[in-house]
């Protein structure tokens, strides 16, 4: 059986994070209130609970679920089998912080008004201009 | 003058803010709005005609 391992992240808004998830390539993934089991390689129901979840099928034959469990703080945190490390590594989750940051940036854009002026991707930055056409003082 | 919001999420994930063309309480409100990447590290006015503030913030 393999042991999961609890890591803690930044992440606070559910939906970037869905977000951020589907744009890494799992398109199905579960959301619930109530923090759910995660299930083993060999179907076995674990211990540990998750509130996003995205289930085994759609990460590999021989994986484990992978969870996020939502904390006291509001922020989630993974919770990954030693098995699926390989997959799910530090890199992985690099590349899912990026994800996740360029959601929430866009979607704090559009409630604020903001448009999209320009996006660059170049040397593992991502830059964005955004316009404010709101004048603030 | 225009207002921009330029943001850099570099190698690591972590995401820079600068705000631009952006004057006093206005700047401010910006600023609040956009503080939602997690713990801030940084915020620093810009000397310089007091028009632009730049907050870092970063992700753990």
């Amino acid at each position: 059986m393999s042991q999961y391992h609890k890591q803690k992240t930044s992440y606070k808004d559910e939906g970037s994070l869905v977000a951020g998830l589907n744009a890494m390539g799992y398109e199905t993934v579960e959301v619930h209130e109530t923090a759910q089991n995660l299930v083993g390689y060999h179907g076995d129901l674990r211990a540990e609970k998750a509130h996003v979840i995205v289930r085994r099928k759609y990460i590999d034959r021989a994986a484990n679920d992978l969870g996020f469990v939502k904390e006291k703080d509001g922020s989630f945190s993974a919770i990954v089998s030693a098995y699926d490390s390989t997959k799910h590594s530090t890199q992985w989750f690099i590349d899912l912080k990026k994800k996740y940051s360029e959601h929430l940036l866009m979607k704090t854009a559009a409630k604020q008004g903001c448009r999209l002026v320009q996006r660059k991707d170049a040397n593992g930055k991502i830059q964005i201009r955004l316009m404010d056409p709101r004048v603030r003082a | 003058m225009a207002q921009f919001i330029d943001a850099i999420i570099d190698e690591n994930g972590d995401i820079t803010i600068e705000l631009n063309g952006y004057v006093g309480k206005g700047c401010e409100a910006v600023q609040e709005a956009f503080n939602v990447f997690g713990e801030t590290v940084e915020i620093r006015k810009k000397p310089e005609y007091n028009q632009t503030v730049k907050a870092k913030v970063k992700q753990r």
